[in-house]
């Protein structure tokens, strides 16, 4: 589905992401992990088009991203990202009435056709009950749902998760990546998620990238990449996997307990 | 009988046409009503007889001989070179400051941001004092105002876009800045020329303030078209600058030719507000509250919300201006009067929404 060669990024002289190769298969979820500062973020900008990298390139359906007009891109793929701030009393309605923009000529209206189609993705995301509320009055998380369904009408093959769901409390936040890993299951959407929870990384990914300081540590499924020795070293905090499960910081208690935590923060 | 939310959406959408065709009947009868007030009242009937006339015969300066029965000379000149002229250019400025704002309140991503947000205005302001200024001393060949504020207007859009692109993006956080650096600027050469004018620093003040007295065609014949343009133009690609008021990264998402329409929008909202300064001074708080107005009780939308901000700013500042005309003695300048009446109206209006 996309692929990423040779991806080389940097503000000025240190390069935030050096030799990225990353092959993204259609109909899996794939996760970014990595500590603040590794480079998922800038990685993400880069795999769904909005920074150019300095050197390599993406390919979205073999071909170049750069090459797509804006509106050819958004038919492909779709994105949410965390904490939209929308200041205007637009209603949840046109909020997701708007992924229909790609599909349709300017200046054309909504009939009631689309509007079905609308709150057939607003009842999936459970958000068609506030359809005509102000976007403006959702909390968070119901925000966040309106904006995937959104997406979803968007009719993507590719959708982009910049940490959508990760300034919700943890229901929420599972709930929300449920919706799409089951989206994934059902209809073969790809999806490529930066994410700081990494029991929802372990849990959803069919892919996971583990980023440190700009280049890739490891890639693969989730077993194979997410084990303790490769988490404690790009982490630098022991934790304790649970197979088939996810991760306890087991042994922090410990490290705090004995003063070994201010030692490892302070070298 | 339970109603679908399809059927409200589409029930909604009628009623805004409603509501636009309604404002636009309203507005007709406010011009026709306005140009009959004054010291010498005329019928409205009386009003129509004289436009019909004129628009069908082409002006004409022949004497009362081909005037339609029981029209005076004094009352044809006053409809038709007085008042008719006026009330257009009011309305063409009304239009035009509520859709301007109404548009960098979108692009801008900010609802409190106003036609004057990002100094096209100042410059606007700039260029008519210069002319007012050197006018003082050259008096051989006075300086025409009007054009040399729109040609300060257009300069100060230049150096604002110029200030505010970066890497070839012209971002809605720069814009704020570039903004108010420029429209600083241009505020102390304004306040020099105003220090330096001495006593004759009140033709400065009182163009300034805004008004619409002794408003002639030539203002209606640059105003009207170029509105009507802008208005249009906001109008045709009201979806993008929707997704635009989202956000930048949102945009980019949904497949908005970011670079494209922020210029589109940017160079549209800042001509309809340099036209409007260029024949009108500063005209406060209709750029502000009309759109503000119709987001809160109508729609967020820029399909609805740029034609109803056209008629509903036309409206509001044909009215005021009858205000400034006729309450006192004196005339009152416009700009004075929108922001006294408009803003504890929406003072009272603010409180009503709120509960």
């Amino acid at each position: 589905m996309i692929q990423s060669k040779k991806i080389t990024f940097g503000y000025g002289s240190q390069p935030l992401l050096q030799d990225v190769h990353l092959h993204v298969k259609p109909g899996t979820f794939n996760a970014f992990i990595g500590p603040n500062g590794s480079g998922k973020t800038t990685l993400l900008k880069i795999m769904c088009g909005e920074l150019l990298p300095d050197d390599g390139e993406i390919l979205l359906k073999k071909k170049n991203i750069q090459d797509y007009k804006p509106k050819e891109k958004a038919q492909i793929q779709a994105a949410i990202f965390q904490g939209s701030a929308i200041r205007f009393p637009f209603s949840c309605l046109e909020v997701v009435l708007m992924g229909l923009y790609p599909h349709r000529e300017m200046g054309s209206g909504h009939g009631s056709s689309d509007i079905e189609e609308a709150l057939k993705f607003m009842a999936y995301t459970d958000t068609d009950h506030f359809a005509e509320r102000p976007i403006t009055e959702l909390s968070g998380g119901e925000m966040q749902r309106v904006l995937l369904a959104r997406a979803l009408i968007q009719k993507p093959e590719v959708l982009f998760l910049d940490e959508a769901f990760s300034a919700m409390d943890v229901e929420k936040r599972a709930k929300g990546l449920a919706l799409v890993k089951e989206y994934v299951v059902k209809t073969g959407l790809t999806v490529v998620a930066v994410m700081h929870d990494l029991n929802m990384a372990y849990t959803f990914a069919d892919q996971v990238v583990l980023l440190q300081e700009g280049t890739v540590y490891a890639k693969g499924t989730a077993d194979q990449v997410m084990t303790e020795k490769n988490i404690e070293s790009v982490f630098k905090i022991p934790m304790t996997r649970v197979d088939g499960v996810g991760f306890l910081p087991a042994g922090l208690r410990a490290m705090v307990e004995s003063g070994q935590l201010k030692e490892e923060s302070a070298s | 009988m339970t109603t679908t939310v399809a059927d409200r959406y589409i029930q909604k959408q009628k009623r805004n046409r409603l509501l636009g065709l309604a404002g636009f009947g309203l507005l007709a009868l406010t011009v026709l009503i306005s140009i009959g007030l004054g010291r010498a009242d005329l019928s409205i009937d009386m009003v129509w007889k004289i436009i019909v006339h004129n628009v069908i015969n082409g002006p004409d300066v022949a004497g009362s001989a081909g005037l339609p029965q029981g029209v005076e000379v004094y009352q044809n000149a006053i409809v038709w070179d007085v008042r008719l002229p006026r009330v257009l250019t009011a309305l063409a400025v009304g239009a035009g400051l509520a859709v301007s704002g109404a548009i960098f309140q979108s692009i801008l991503r900010n609802p409190l941001a106003d036609p004057f947000t990002v100094g096209v205005s100042t410059g606007a302001a700039f260029g008519a004092v210069l002319a007012i200024y050197m006018n003082l001393f050259i008096v051989a060949f006075p300086l025409p105002i009007t054009p040399f504020a729109f040609g300060g207007a257009l300069l100060a859009l230049l150096v604002v876009m110029r200030v505010a692109r970066v890497k070839g993006v012209i971002r809605s956080s720069n814009l704020i800045i570039a903004g108010i650096i420029v429209s600083s600027i241009l505020s102390a050469g304004i306040s020099f020329m105003k220090s330096a004018a001495g006593e004759e620093v009140a033709a400065i003040v009182y163009w300034l303030m805004g008004s619409m007295a002794a408003r002639s065609w030539d203002h209606v014949a640059l105003a009207v078209p170029l509105v009507f343009l802008g208005i249009g133009l906001a109008g045709y690609h009201a979806k993008s600058l929707d997704i635009m008021s989202l956000g930048e990264r949102e945009a980019v998402a949904l497949g908005v030719d970011v670079k494209k329409t922020m210029n589109l929008y940017l160079i549209t909202a800042s001509l309809l507000t340099a036209i409007c300064v260029s024949v009108s001074g500063i005209i406060g708080f209709v750029g502000l509250i009309i759109p503000h107005m119709i987001r809160m009780g109508i729609s967020s939308e820029n399909r609805v919300l740029i034609p109803l901000s056209a008629i509903f700013g036309a409206l509001l500042l044909v009215v005021a201006d009858n205000f400034s005309r006729l309450l006192f003695a004196v005339e009152l300048p416009v700009g004075v009067i929108t922001t006294l009446l408009g803003g504890p109206f929406f003072i009272w209006l603010f409180g009503k929404a709120r509960k």
